[in-house]
């Protein structure tokens, strides 16, 4: 074991670790010296610790990483993408937490198992983000969808999750097994499961066809994770059926994670600029904002209309991937920077969901939400501020990734990607604004009620502090996104 | 002194957000108590503000009281901040208004008070800041922090379709800042700057200077920015979204709208589009003095038909801002100092036409002139501001307006802008006559307003006893009052020190439009 193999192992050890005690905390009660806080909220401590430390040893290895290493064998491979987008894993599962835990204990379901299953999950996603084999790369995937599944069912008495679980499931099996398919033909190919194999086996010779074959199964798994269109019609009911918690998760770490690998495998298949590969990235990413975007804007639940707009922005993203793709490589640090923003705002928006979801999916129409201002002024302003960063009106994270994202667009020569993003933009306005039409400019509505909290105040103000912080003084995220350029084998 | 002197302009921008995060985070007060802080506080931001004439070079026609910092170091945005002429008293009204339309709304507001105040503020943050910004992400920025406030002012505390109005207002808006952040974000991807990329305008500007873009995609660049600002004017054809606005907004909120927020495009113009698309300006400038003079006639006429004395007068706002665009398109030292110029006193003159319809409506929670008549017997000073006002914003000679609309008046009769081109040789004789009728316009459709209003027997009943200003009324419209009368018979003090910036930036764009070789056409004209 090489000390490559030790240092990828650490964050993993410490999430399983993590997990495990979050169940294990459940069986054996409260310690003594917890008595006094709320029931479980050492396990929310528990897990939050795990993530932290998880972090703080991602960042440590991100440090070090200025010469990528792989680990086991090549089956993960420590390159600062791969870390920086664990990392906005981790910020993720941190933020989705506490948001959490106002709705699991009105619907009782503050239990260890939410808080591990969202660790494991955890630990698959980063698993995923680090990936360096195709067959690691399932696994780690299943780890993840597995965890996820469960989370989006974990309502059980409601008669949405389970629903959402279900149909989740049934699409994600599916798209896992298109992926898997995709992977025995690209190990046909290249007579190997290695992601840095393909790009030579693409490039001709005997497996060249075989090998495309196999890329764009693995793409379209890929895609049917981070909900690009076609493949998104599930993201709708999932993200609007499950709980507001798990949704927040579901929608950001999720596709970081998918994210993560989907351009991994892509820029390390080296497709030519100039080949049908781009041209049909370019009108996923197309398709996928506009899709997103012409969906949200009629929608009359706040969470759906949540679920269609993060499909809109995987549409963005996905710009950027294509731009990174066609040889942009700093586009990658772009679209890195754009996942942070994005999990910020939109766990923030889907925990404002959570702060105000009853039984059975209530209480996240626009309807219901009238008024909110008068009766929840800090948790409305904090809506304002991620509804203004979704529709990417400065000062906020929202704005600063968009603009960030579209100027690499411009800059790798994707003059019309970028104006229709612009365009996109502009359209999903509209629906952002509407929420807070309701919110601030309708009589309330008596019948709100919200399930407050230290935990679920502290991760919404901490979302909403860091989407205007990150908006304000990006540097530092800056910089380091832009280190996120390394993901080809070498 | 000289620290403070060095920190002016950010002291000034970000004076009224400190105060509204501070309104934010105080618990809930007395209303009466939050509006006095808020008072208070935009008085202090104004007084800062007059710091600024002490220390403004009136000879100068560059960026004073520079500040620059690094702030996105990677993607090369810094915090640089400037004041010249064009921008010197934009940034004293809006510090002047802000203060005057919260004290107007000291007894309207009801509802909410501390949101009102807070947006207020927020706005004032936003409209100084844009206006001193000399980085072009940080003036997006600040050009955007301007939607949100008024967003919420329209829609939270308007009238009865504010929540239409208001959206419409944002999305208009929105539309136009979107076309310009793409354009902003094409020059700055693909301008010529030897080292890191900037967003810093001298730097862009003087970038493009060397390495001019072929004049298609100039064209396309510069209509992108104008499409942004001309929404903002608004300019006719894409003006609709104003009246509905106006109308549906609260009095503060038109105040502030009409005396500075829709001065941000023409503004706008100046400094950003002109200077960094010189040639395209060129092919540009005609049309829009077209449209302008188009906007002059179209808002008299829809004025003069308005039965809202509130919609009236947000129409007449068209038709002045078509002089000030009208002045910015002639192109030349007095038409384009004359817009400034008219600029401030549209402002002024605006600004307290829409206070005293608020006050109006007040009393009686109607702003249908066929609901008076008459009642200048029962308030005889309120007619009388209201008189000189409107005479103001006619441009009676002795006022405020007169000064502006007779330096783009006679500067476009004499502009040769528009010689080069399908309008042909005189063009700007003609617009200048055609342009002149919009005044006898405005004085048909004023006038008319004040004698359905205010003379004539009293007819309806309701209008018996109706209250005259008070006393903090007449607080509100003091300063207005004083400054319609000094800019009208003092107009050389703000000229002297608006000239030269404006001298400065319109001998710039021509120079270097003609090295482009678009003047060429001009010079070879005896």
């Amino acid at each position: 074991m090489s000390a490559h193999d030790l240092a990828a192992l650490v964050p993993l050890v410490i999430l399983t670790v993590t997990g495990a005690l979050c169940l294990l905390l459940e069986v054996t009660g409260v310690p003594v010296g917890a008595r006094k806080l709320a029931p479980r909220s050492h396990i929310v401590w528990c897990s939050e610790l795990g993530l932290a430390a998880t972090a703080l040893v991602l960042l440590r290895l991100f440090a070090r990483a200025d010469q990528p290493a792989l680990a086991f064998a090549g089956a993960l491979r420590l390159d600062r993408f791969g870390l920086g987008l664990g990392l906005v894993v981790c910020v993720a599962a941190a933020l989705a937490i506490p948001v959490a835990v106002g709705f699991l204990r009105s619907r009782d379901l503050d239990r260890g198992e939410y808080y591990a299953t969202v660790v494991f999950a955890a630990l698959g996603m980063i698993a995923l983000a680090l990936a360096a084999d195709l067959v690691f790369l399932f696994v780690a995937l299943e780890t993840t969808s597995v965890a996820v599944y469960i989370l989006a069912g974990i309502d059980r008495r409601s008669s949405r999750s389970p629903e959402a679980a279900l149909k989740y499931f049934l699409n994600g099996a599916f798209a896992s097994g298109i992926l898997l398919f995709g992977v025995a033909l690209c190990y046909g190919a290249t007579r190997s499961t290695a992601i840095g194999a393909l790009g030579p086996a693409l490039r001709g010779g005997d497996g060249a066809l075989l090998a495309s074959a196999g890329l764009l199964l693995v793409l379209v798994g890929l895609g049917f994770k981070v909900a690009a269109a076609p493949f998104h019609m599930w993201a709708a009911d999932a993200y609007d059926g499950a709980p507001a918690p798990a949704s927040a998760f579901m929608a950001t770490a999720v596709k970081a994670a998918a994210f993560a690998a989907l351009i991994r495998v892509s820029v390390n298949a080296q497709i030519d600029a100039g080949s049908g590969w781009i041209s049909a990235g370019w009108i996923i990413a197309v398709a996928t904002m506009t899709v997103g975007n012409l969906a949200a804007l009629a929608q009359r639940r706040v969470k759906r209309m949540l679920a269609y707009s993060s499909i809109a922005h995987a549409g963005y993203a996905l710009g950027g991937v294509v731009a990174a793709i066609g040889g942009h490589t700093p586009a990658l640090g772009a679209v890195g920077f754009y996942l942070l923003a994005y999990t910020l705002m939109t766990t923030g928006a889907f925990g404002v969901a959570a702060f105000f979801e009853r039984a059975d999916g209530a209480g996240c129409s626009h309807d219901e939400w009238a008024g909110a201002a008068t009766r929840f002024p800090l948790v409305s302003l904090a809506m304002a501020i991620f509804l203004f960063s979704l529709a990417g009106v400065p000062p906020t994270a929202g704005f600063l990734a968009k603009l960030n994202l579209f100027a690499c667009m411009i800059d790798g020569g994707f003059y019309w990607l970028a104006f229709v993003g612009v365009l996109n933009s502009l359209l999903s306005v509209y629906y952002y604004l509407r929420v807070l039409v309701f919110m601030y400019m309708r009589d309330p509505d008596p019948q709100l009620a919200g399930h407050g909290g230290a935990f679920v105040g502290a991760g919404l103000a901490i979302a909403a502090l860091a989407v205007l912080l990150v908006g304000l003084l990006p540097g530092t995220m800056l910089d380091l996104a832009a280190q996120l350029r390394d993901v080809a084998p070498g | 002194m000289n620290a403070l002197r060095d920190h002016i302009l950010s002291l000034v921008v970000f004076a009224p957000l400190v105060g509204a995060l501070l309104l934010l985070l105080v618990p809930a007060l007395e209303r009466g108590a939050i509006q006095v802080i808020g008072l208070f506080w935009s008085a202090i931001v104004f007084a800062l503000s007059l710091l600024l004439l002490r220390w403004f070079d009136g000879a100068s026609g560059g960026m004073q009281l520079t500040e620059q910092h690094a702030w996105i170091t990677s993607i090369g945005a810094s915090y640089h901040l400037g004041v010249d002429g064009i921008s010197l008293f934009l940034l004293l009204l809006t510090a002047l208004l802000t203060p005057v339309a919260l004290l107007a709304s000291f007894a309207s507001v009801e509802h909410r008070v501390k949101e009102f105040v807070i947006c207020l503020l927020l706005l004032e943050s936003g409209v100084l800041g844009a206006l001193v910004a000399l980085d072009l992400l940080l003036f997006y920025l600040f050009w955007e922090l301007m939607l949100i406030p008024m967003y919420f002012l329209i829609g939270v505390w308007g009238y009865r379709d504010r929540v239409y109005a208001a959206l419409k207002f944002f999305v208009y808006t929105m539309a136009g800042s979107l076309m310009m952040l793409f354009a902003l974000l094409y020059v700055y991807a693909t301008a010529p700057v030897a080292g890191q990329r900037s967003f810093d305008l001298p730097v862009l500007i003087a970038a493009v200077q060397n390495a001019p873009y072929p004049i298609g995609t100039e064209l396309l660049l510069f209509g992108a920015f104008a499409l942004s600002f001309a929404i903002k004017v608004p300019m006719f054809p894409l003006h609709t979204w104003l009246p509905l606005a106006h109308v549906q907004a609260p009095t503060a909120g038109s105040v502030i709208l009409a005396g500075v927020l829709l001065k941000m495009g023409c503004y706008g113009f100046l400094r950003f589009a002109l200077p960094l698309f010189p040639e395209a300006s060129y092919w540009f400038l005609p049309p829009i003095a077209v449209l302008a003079l188009v906007g002059i006639l179209y808002g008299a006429l829809v004025a003069m038909v308005q039965k809202d004395i509130k919609s009236l007068v947000a129409y007449s706002s068209i038709s002045h801002l078509g002089f000030v665009m009208l002045g910015i398109a002639a192109l030349e030292v007095k038409a384009t100092t004359g817009a400034v110029y008219q600029m401030l006193s549209h402002g002024v003159s605006t600004g307290a036409l829409f206070l005293l319809v608020g006050v109006l409506s007040e009393r009686r929670h109607t702003r249908l002139i066929s609901e008076y008549g008459g009642i200048a017997r029962e308030v005889p000073i309120y007619t009388a501001v209201f008189v000189l006002i409107a005479l103001s914003s006619i441009g009676l000679p002795g006022l405020n307006g007169f000064v502006g609309e007779f330096l783009i008046l006679i500067g476009t009769f004499g502009s040769r802008v528009f010689d080069i081109t399908a309008l042909g040789p005189g063009a700007g004789r003609w617009l200048a006559v055609a342009a002149a009728s919009g005044v006898i316009l405005a004085a048909v459709y004023l006038l008319w307003m004040v004698r359905r209003v205010f003379f004539g027997p009293l007819r309806n009943p309701l209008n018996k006893g109706l209250r005259d200003l008070t006393l903090r009324e007449g607080c509100v419209f003091a300063p207005l009052v004083i400054l319609v009368v000094l800019m009208g018979v003092a107009p050389g003090y703000f000229l002297k020190r608006i000239e030269p910036a404006v001298a400065a930036a319109v001998s710039d764009v021509q120079q270097r439009a003609r090295l482009a070789g678009m003047g060429r056409s001009l010079e070879a004209r005896p």
